[in-house]
């Protein structure tokens, strides 16, 4: 500028920065699509993703797919308490004492266990302290006809676990990822349905 | 060059508003770097999930989810509410039958378990000469052992008094090897009723008054309320409920000379001096048995002439009471017989005379017929063991004579609460070996030569004897914390290395069971049960097998379940004496005892309420709860009598000299509205030295001011001379005024029972609001609603512990309370009722005039938050972070509060806290906790390892600039309507009980009913629609959520 005060270009700037930053901050998401490195690569597909036979070369029948394992054989808590619980590592020994020890994750998972030590999963679908959510309120939901509250088929009409309403498709990831905003207001695009029935007091979450 | 500038070149004016191609160039890229900066997406934290390594089996439904273990702690069972392997509150077991109670002492215990002072491991003091080395159990365990072979019947074991089974037998089996000798010993002994129960029956099995069933109760500085762990406080308020036409309310007569809690929930009151109390008991006899010639001691030679001196004018005098007010308290005796009761045993039993007061009682009980009538339960009743401080004097002698080789200490601390006479300190110089199994280096561990720290009851297995043929096992509820061991673990390891089989057995199972090889890959293995583990599991296998239980393994898992287990072998207690009894005539000797020539001025020592014998003095929670009388809090203070503090031109805090002749001490002056005008009183268990950061220096040792006499330690009827010493220590109230004037503030509803029969709403009167501007909220569904019975509500304060160890609340320490800024979200007010009087009085509230204090009725009221259905706070919060729920609550969010405080200062109740310092974290930066001292001392109050283990993790901890306040115990409703969704059951309603809040769960009389008022049947719908009820301030048309039911004091002689 030549010298001469341009008051105008400074507020511009400043301007600019807030209506940039508050757009920015408003539309970006730092949840959706989180997608952590995990201390072992635990891969759902293989967990709990539907079975895919193939024939190998030998001619044998093998499931290069998944076993099917339900959520709930490893994730107990859901149903139960307000918590959702990543499982011991015992829940995973219960196979894996004898199963795919020639794994290098599998190897890996034994060599926490026989440390003593627990596994620093890192959480993904973290929220923010002053949240408290409640899992069993959700998943056990139920209108007055007694039809659970979350649908239970997918966007296909296919059957779905209650779980991938919110978490999506695990069984279908290989690492975890966030699946949706899990923002406030994705809570409450639910919470105000009027068939939902649903609290938007603020203590149901913020005690 | 710019645009302008060629412009200049070509003689033209610049063009003010042109913006030429480089500045747009550099204002874009200001643009561009602003938005890069605003809309860069951070990446969340990384915050861990860390399940379990190997999770214990029985723990797949505990996940995020409370566990209960019954214990016991001080005698009393306990339920405690643990999280993720930690205890974080105590409530009262349910279904206990063995009569006792629980103190405030009792629900904070939580804090002595965390209290960062206490000793990390055992240490090597040397009796303070020099630094405390760390010391190892390897080393002293034997070293122990090897000294008491050595030492022989030269060693003692001091200890306080004794109600475990298992250690009784652990410290028999000791001394059978060693010959090691046990002394027990209280400072708060109190063995008056004892002595008369031994000189009029024979055996000191004292009967246990029932309340419930009175008509009528005198108390004779009767103490029951004060004490709490006795377990009267449920039978007391049986018998408040106006009304009613199977059991109506009874009438409660104290005569006293300290108002205490329980003379403050008297119906009336008459002022006696401690020393005096014998003889007005006796004259009170005297009236009955000789000049009315009432009941079997009428005809009894011995009584009559025991009795003759104490004719009612004769003690009216020398007491200074009205004649007339003694006659009439004795008719009332006399037309009430079977179905009144007469009750000593509060500390004017400390006194000379504290034997013949007991007589007293027991004459004027056998007179009335109340053993007859079943109002004395002697199989109730408690084996009073009494010498403690007999042989602690004598166990001083020897030790000063060099008898004594080795001390061995253990939950006592004679240095801080022996009477001065005794000079234990000087007497252990000369003791060669002095250990301490105390839990800190306190004022006797210091003096010691090895501090060796016992385990907290909650970390350690014993076991308890209860009333009523009662035990109890004392499980612990978590892992040591630090380096200590049980109390029973260290006897029996003892008892092994001494040879004795049972314990040896119990040592070698427990040795056993740590060379178990846990499996392959399992994490480390869980320590191994305990030595004392071991060794209960062995005399209780005895124990349940000769009551003929089947299987030790579950009948010992049933007992803990239960809590209780009864004891069917033992026998009863029922002597045919004892119940047509008839009094020893020798026994009527005692009574001379009473003639007691008053001292000018008396002094009476009086166990704090909160923190008895002062062991708990490092545990904040103990040392805010406002004393229920003298609302005082971090420390006490010299109470004096209204008058005599006016007349010596005293005001609250100024420091005055007591004088007992044999010790003194100087404390703040109170004027303690009710005292006897020639009675002082100081509390007990204050003045701590060495108990931590938090609880030394705070307050007065008041213990050497107690006479050793005769065997007993005399804590009432002190002659004593005071003196003004000049200067002032501001005393820390937890409330501010006094005197309240129900015709202008009419903020506490009370009547009479006369009033009230006439009309069930009286004393609920007050200015009618107007019409509002608001809207009614409407609730189809669950509104949740309290109801307070102030009836029932004796201020013992137990309901605010129990919100404090619920809701994670802070301690704000001396300096907070001075600054008037408490955080307790529910508080006991207690208030004077000013009587009527014509032309009524000039404000509403204030500090005492003497015609008010001088006898003063008295009026406790729990306040909290009212969730007002036109919620003044709600209204003025910019930031929309309190409003109302859809089912009556109103909510307080802190993640939107700003900290305007506007609502706190629209709340007409002030029932709102606001943390104006961060409490629940460290402040790093050292510049800031040297420029405001106060940030070290509230981190010193609670943020301190492993304090903040006591924390509720479903209640926020709240951190600087958060406006907080009672919330109905949110946490607990949402968890009630998340089972009842779990459950499959509608939540439009909530039966009675669903929902039991902190203070509700912890209010020992019931006094608190919660729950929700449109469910049909409800209990609080039933008493906030009772006439008795009243909602506060009307006038400002606030709309409370909590009803409170008229207090109605029985005048009906």
């Amino acid at each position: 500028m030549s010298g001469r005060k341009r008051p105008v270009y400074l507020l511009a700037a400043l301007g600019a920065v807030v209506v940039t930053g508050s757009l920015g901050y408003a539309l970006s998401n730092v949840r959706k699509g989180y997608e952590p490195r995990q201390p072992i690569l635990f891969r759902h597909t293989r967990m709990a993703g539907a079975p895919v036979w193939q024939t190998n070369a030998k001619g044998e029948k093998v499931n290069v797919g998944g076993f099917g394992i339900p959520c709930v054989y490893c994730h107990t808590m859901p149903y139960k308490g307000r918590h959702s619980t990543v499982p011991s590592t015992a829940v995973c020994m219960n196979c894996h004492t004898s199963v795919g020890l020639n794994k290098e994750w599998v190897l890996k998972l034994k060599e926490y266990w026989d440390r003593g030590e627990p596994i620093p999963w890192v959480k993904v679908h973290d929220l923010p302290d002053f949240v408290y959510y409640d899992h069993a309120a959700h998943v056990n939901a139920k209108d007055e006809q007694g039809r659970p509250k979350l649908p239970l088929t997918d966007a296909n009409g296919k059957p779905m676990v209650v779980c991938q309403n919110c978490h999506g498709k695990v069984e279908e990831m290989e690492i975890v990822s966030v699946q949706n905003a899990f923002n406030m207001q994705w809570c409450l695009d639910c919470h105000r349905k009027p068939e939902m029935k649903a609290s938007t007091d603020c203590v149901t979450c913020h005690r | 060059m710019n645009s302008n500038d060629t412009r200049a070149m070509a003689g033209q004016e610049p063009d003010a508003s042109a913006l030429d191609r480089r500045d747009f160039l550099r204002l874009s890229g200001v643009l561009a770097a602003a938005g890069a900066l605003g809309s860069a997406a951070c990446s969340p934290p990384q915050e861990a999930t860390i399940p379990f390594h190997d999770m214990p089996e029985n723990l797949v439904d505990g996940m995020g989810r409370a566990q209960f273990f019954h214990t016991v702690i001080d005698g009393s069972p306990v339920l405690v509410r643990t999280r993720e392997g930690r205890p974080i509150l105590v409530t009262p077991s349910p279904n206990d039958a063995s009569g006792r109670g629980l103190s405030a002492r009792h629900h904070a215990a939580l804090m002595d378990l965390y209290d960062p002072d206490r000793a990390r491991g055992p240490l090597s003091v040397r009796r303070s000469q020099g630094a405390t080395v760390a010391s190892s159990w390897a080393a002293i365990l034997p070293d122990v052992a090897s000294r008491l072979k050595a030492a022989g019947t030269k060693a003692v074991l001091l200890t306080g008094p004794v109600a475990s089974p298992a250690i009784e037998a652990a410290i028999a089996a000791l001394s059978a090897r060693t010959g090691l000798r046990h002394v027990a010993w209280s400072p708060l002994e109190n063995d008056a009723a004892g002595t008369a129960w031994t000189q009029a029956f024979g055996h000191a099995r004292v009967a246990r008054p029932r309340l419930a069933e009175a008509d009528l109760v005198v108390g004779l500085g009767a103490e029951f309320l004060d004490r709490p762990e006795e377990g009267f406080e449920r039978d007391f308020a049986a018998r408040r409920a106006p009304g009613q036409t199977e059991r109506p309310m009874a009438r409660f007569v104290q005569l006293e000379g300290r108002l205490t809690l329980t003379g403050a929930n008297a119906d009336k009151r008459i002022r006696v001096r401690d020393s005096q109390l014998a003889a007005v008991g006796a004259a009170l006899a005297h009236e009955l048995v000789v000049v009315r010639k009432l009941g079997p001691l009428a005809s009894v030679a011995e009584a009559s002439t025991a009795l003759a001196p104490f004719a009612v004018d004769t003690v009216a005098k020398q007491a200074g009471v009205d004649a007339a007010v003694l006659r009439t308290l004795a008719g009332e005796l006399a037309a009430k017989p079977g179905k009144a009761l007469v009750v000593a045993g509060g500390t004017a039993a400390t006194g000379a005379s504290g034997a013949a007061l007991e007589l007293a009682a027991l004459i004027l009980n056998v007179t009335l017929g109340a053993f007859d009538a079943g109002l004395l339960d002697e199989a109730a009743g408690v084996e009073t063991k009494a010498g403690g401080a007999a042989a602690l004097s004598a166990l001083a002698g020897e030790m000063a004579g060099g008898g004594v080789d080795v001390l061995v200490l253990a939950g006592v601390n004679p240095v801080y609460d022996a009477p001065g006479a005794i000079k234990f300190s000087d007497a252990m110089a000369k003791v060669r070996f002095v250990l301490s199994l105390n839990d800190r280096l306190d004022e006797t561990s210091l003096l010691a030569d090895v501090l060796a720290p016992a385990s907290h009851p909650f970390e350690s297995w014993s076991d308890a004897a209860l009333p009523n043929g009662l035990v109890a096992i004392q499980q612990p509820v978590i892992q040591p914390l630090f380096d200590t061991r049980g109390l029973l673990d260290l006897l029996v390891e003892w008892a092994a290395a001494a040879g004795d089989p049972a314990a040896l057995a119990a040592a070698g199972a427990a040795a056993a069971a740590l060379k178990v090889v846990p499996p392959t890959g399992a994490a480390t293995p869980a320590p191994s049960p305990s030595v004392a583990w071991h060794y209960l599991r062995a005399a209780w296998a005895v124990r349940l097998a000769s009551a003929g239980t089947p299987a030790v393994e579950t009948a010992w898992n049933d007992v803990l379940r239960a809590g209780t287990w009864k004891d069917g072998a033992a026998k009863e207690h029922r002597s045919e004496q004892a119940f047509r009894p008839a009094l020893q005539p020798t026994a009527f000797s005692l009574l001379s005892a009473a003639d007691v020539k008053p001292a000018e001025i008396e002094l009476q020592l009086y166990p704090h309420l909160a923190l008895a014998d002062g062991r708990s003095g490092n545990n904040g929670w103990l040392q805010e709860l406002p004393d229920p009388v003298t609302r005082l809090t971090w420390g006490g203070a010299l109470s004096i009598a209204p008058r005599r503090f006016d007349e010596m031109k005293l005001a609250n805090g100024d420091l005055v000299e007591v004088d007992a002749g044999h010790a003194k001490v100087i404390a703040p002056a109170y004027r303690h509205a009710g005292m006897h005008h020639d009675q002082v009183a100081l509390p007990l268990g204050l003045g701590r030295a060495a108990c931590g950061v938090i609880g030394s220096g705070i307050g007065v040792n008041a213990f050497p001011l107690g006479q050793l006499s005769n065997g007993r330690i005399l804590a009432s009827g002190l002659a004593v001379k005071l003196r003004k010493a000049g200067g002032n220590e501001t005393l820390a109230f937890g409330q501010g005024a006094e005197v309240l004037d129900r015709e202008q503030r009419a903020l506490v509803p009370a009547t009479t029972l006369t009033a009230y029969e006439k009309d069930h709403k009286s004393g609920t009167e007050q200015p009618e609001g107007g019409p509002s501007a608001w809207p009614a909220h409407e609730y189809s569904k669950v509104r949740w609603a309290m109801a307070i019975d102030l009836n029932k509500c004796n201020g013992c304060g137990k309901c605010v512990i129990g919100c404090q160890a619920e809701n994670n609340i802070p301690v704000v320490g001396r300096h907070g309370m001075l600054n008037g800024r408490p955080m307790s979200w529910i508080r006991i007010d207690r208030y004077y009722d000013a009587p009527a009087r014509e032309g009524g009085w000039d404000i509403g509230v204030w500090d005492g005039p003497l015609e008010v204090v001088e006898e003063p009725a008295t009026l406790f009221q729990p306040m909290l938050c009212q969730h007002c259905e036109n919620a003044p706070c709600e209204t003025v919060c910019p930031f929309v972070a309190t409003m109302h729920s859809e089912d009556g609550l109103n909510q307080q969010v802190y993640n939107r509060c700003v900290g305007t405080r506007y609502c706190a200062n629209n709340c007409p109740f002030k029932v709102r806290r606001y943390n104006f310092w961060e409490y629940s974290k460290e402040q790093e930066s050292a510049f800031m906790r040297w420029l405001e001292p106060r940030i070290a001392k509230n981190a010193a109050l609670n943020v301190r390892a492993p304090m903040q283990m006591k924390n509720n993790p479903e209640v926020t901890v709240r951190s600087r600039g958060v406006m907080e306040k009672c919330s109905f115990c949110i946490q607990r409703i949402r968890a009630a309507r998340s089972d009842a969704t779990r459950d499959g059951k509608g939540k439009d309603h909530f039966e009675d009980g669903a929902v039991v809040p902190a203070c509700m769960e912890a209010c020992p009389t019931g006094a608190i009913t919660f729950g929700d008022v449109n469910a049909p049947g409800s209990k609080v719908a039933a008493l906030s629609a009772d006439p008795r009820a009243m909602r506060l301030l009307d006038a400002l048309g606030v709309k409370p959520s909590i009803s409170y039911l008229a207090k109605v004091r029985n005048d009906k002689a």
